[in-house]
């Protein structure tokens, strides 16, 4: 996948987690810029995602994540 | 050594000198000597060898779990063993005690007299601190998250730096390693923000925590004495109280490391301005909150039991509310073990605890029917008013978690709940400690600071860009009234900060 075909699947995860089909990410996009994007609906969204694309994050990268394109980074990086 | 004396700012002193004299590539050394002397200074030397066992554990553990350790399962025991060797002795010390309680408790229940003995362990200096710290090292080296320190004197420093021993901060290693190990310019500005944080430290402590001590130990230490509004101000208080003293000791805390040139993360976020009760527990201990979140919750909502959970869950009672079980159920067991951190002693458990999570749970239950309601009464949510009654009401919520921890035990708690409800005794002489109206005035520097921090305003930065007279008058107000209305002198004993023995 492309780094845009991974944004476009990642705004579908975030549609379907947060129940708010505006979310559109971006590289910058943080934790502060949705409104439920808090430690607990987090971690739903990390397992989401580790769903979607087939891969696992460790433990480690789920709470250094600052944000969506640290996250695509990763993602690129494990297909 | 208490860091509330003036042998302490000595020993700061003379360590800050020998600090910035010493070649900058061997500063961390002077750290070291000076963590071990003030550990000496502090607590018998035997217990010691407490913290040796757990540098040296830790140590071992993750150079082999990181250098010979190949696959997952070795990992895996490795990781075991080193968590099990450090956490049993945090166990032993600390909780050992609350099996002849319990014992005994329900002996009391059935009529019958067990008499368990308990023991007098002593623990040393920052027990409660440096395990945990030391649990999140072994946990983030098996995650990958960095390499382990190979130098064991460097470690031992992360493992013993003094000023955290006393009551936190938890910190991470890779935060702690560019404070530590690269080389820091001497800056006049760190020397003069690090005395001025210590110096509004020990006003919070000295006169705001402990003049407000005595009344509030008196209510709650002759507690079938007072009844009714006696008691209401008497936990208020004790907010104050608490939040002063724990604030405080982060404010010396974090000073006396600045004087060194190393940044600790903060522990308190101006809490009292939260809106609800999520917010506070996000701006109260911080570093507890995140260290519980990353080592306890995310493992637990990630574990592949919590994930079938969660499909369960939402294949039986619908999406919304279905992800919401195992999150409720992860939240139970971090904030019980919260608790448990807090003491081997029921009171903890559920005011510490249970209590908490109670409180959250509800809040998730009622948040919609809550927004629904004042939607329909139309009231105005985005102004003063009503942002003063949440957090109102958020302090009141917080002040009868505080009732359970500064009541003798859970028992007394529920004797105390209900002498709230009656009116004072007739013919009952009340002698309660004065209390002195300075309080009040140090306490209102202290709202107007954490007001400007909770608009972002770093308030020591901006006494940095002020002139030199008007920083000198005010350092010279806050120690004239350390000085004259501070509780200390001869008979008093400022060393116990609250959270120093959690």
């Amino acid at each position: 996948m492309t780094r845009e075909e991974i944004f476009k699947a990642l705004d579908e995860v975030f549609e379907e987690v947060f129940d708010d089909e505006s979310i559109h990410v971006t590289d910058e996009t943080t934790a502060d810029d949705i409104e439920d994007w808090d430690s607990l609906e987090h971690i739903n969204l990390v397992v989401a995602i580790e769903n979607r694309f087939g891969i696992k994050f460790n433990m480690s990268e789920v709470t250094s994540m600052k944000n969506v394109g640290e996250m695509v980074d990763i993602i690129l990086e494990r297909q | 050594m208490s860091i509330v004396s003036f042998s302490f700012l000595i020993f700061l002193l003379i360590t800050v000198i020998c600090y910035y004299v010493c070649p900058k590539k061997y500063r961390w050394g002077i750290l070291l000597i000076a963590s071990i002397l003030f550990f000496l200074l502090s607590c018998e030397w035997k217990l010691l060898l407490y913290l040796l066992f757990g540098i040296l554990t830790t140590y071992i553990g993750t150079n082999y779990l990181y250098n010979r350790c190949r696959t997952e399962k070795k990992k895996k025991l490795t990781l075991f063993v080193t968590l099990f060797s450090i956490l049993s002795i945090l166990c032993v010390l600390k909780y050992i005690n609350i099996f002849p309680i319990t014992l005994n408790a329900f002996g009391n229940l059935f009529h019958m007299n067990f008499h368990f003995g308990t023991l007098s362990l002593l623990a040393p200096l920052g027990l409660s601190y440096y395990t945990l710290s030391l649990t999140g090292y072994v946990i983030d080296v098996y995650r990958g998250a960095y390499e382990p320190q190979k130098n064991i004197l460097k470690y031992a420093l992360f493992a013993s730096y003094y000023p955290i021993m006393i009551s936190g901060p938890f910190v991470r290693y890779n935060d702690m390693k560019k404070e530590f190990f690269e080389p820091k310019n001497f800056d006049w500005n760190n020397l003069f923000q690090g005395f001025y944080r210590i110096m509004y430290g020990l006003m919070k402590k000295l006169v705001i925590a402990d003049l407000l001590a005595p009344f509030v130990r008196q209510v709650f230490s002759q507690y079938n004495d007072f009844t009714g509004y006696y008691i209401i101000i008497a936990v208020m208080l004790y907010a104050v109280q608490i939040y002063a003293d724990f604030s405080g000791c982060m404010d010396i805390v974090n000073g006396a490391s600045k004087m060194y040139g190393i940044t600790l993360i903060e522990n308190f976020e101006s809490p009292f301005f939260s809106k609800n009760l999520s917010e506070f527990w996000r701006r109260w201990h911080i570093s507890l909150g995140v260290w519980a979140k990353d080592y306890i919750m995310y493992p637990l909502l990630k574990s592949s039991f919590f994930q079938k959970l969660g499909k369960k869950c939402k294949n039986k009672f619908g999406k919304k509310i279905g992800k919401r079980i195992p999150t409720l159920l992860s939240i139970f067991i971090l904030w019980f073990l919260i608790g448990l951190w807090h003491g081997a002693s029921y009171k903890y458990i559920f005011a510490a605890g249970i209590l908490p999570w109670i409180y959250l749970t509800m809040g998730e239950i009622f948040e919609e029917k809550i927004h629904y309601i004042t939607k329909k009464l139309q009231m105005t949510t985005d102004c003063f008013s009503f942002r003063l009654f949440q957090s109102f009401r958020t302090f009141l919520l917080m002040c009868f978690i505080w009732l359970f921890a500064c009541a003798p035990n859970l028992g007394s708690s529920l004797i105390i709940i209900k002498n709230i409800f009656k009116l004072p005794r007739a013919g009952l002489q009340y002698e309660l400690p004065q209390l002195p109206a300075i309080i009040l005035f140090a306490s209102f520097i202290v709202i107007v600071v954490d007001y400007l921090k909770y608009k972002n305003i770093n308030v020591l930065d901006w006494f940095s860009k002020q002139n030199l007279w008007f920083r000198w008058i005010t350092l010279f107000i806050i120690i004239s009234l350390i000085l004259i209305y501070g509780a200390y002198g001869p008979g008093y004993n400022a060393s116990d900060f609250i959270y120093g023995g959690f």
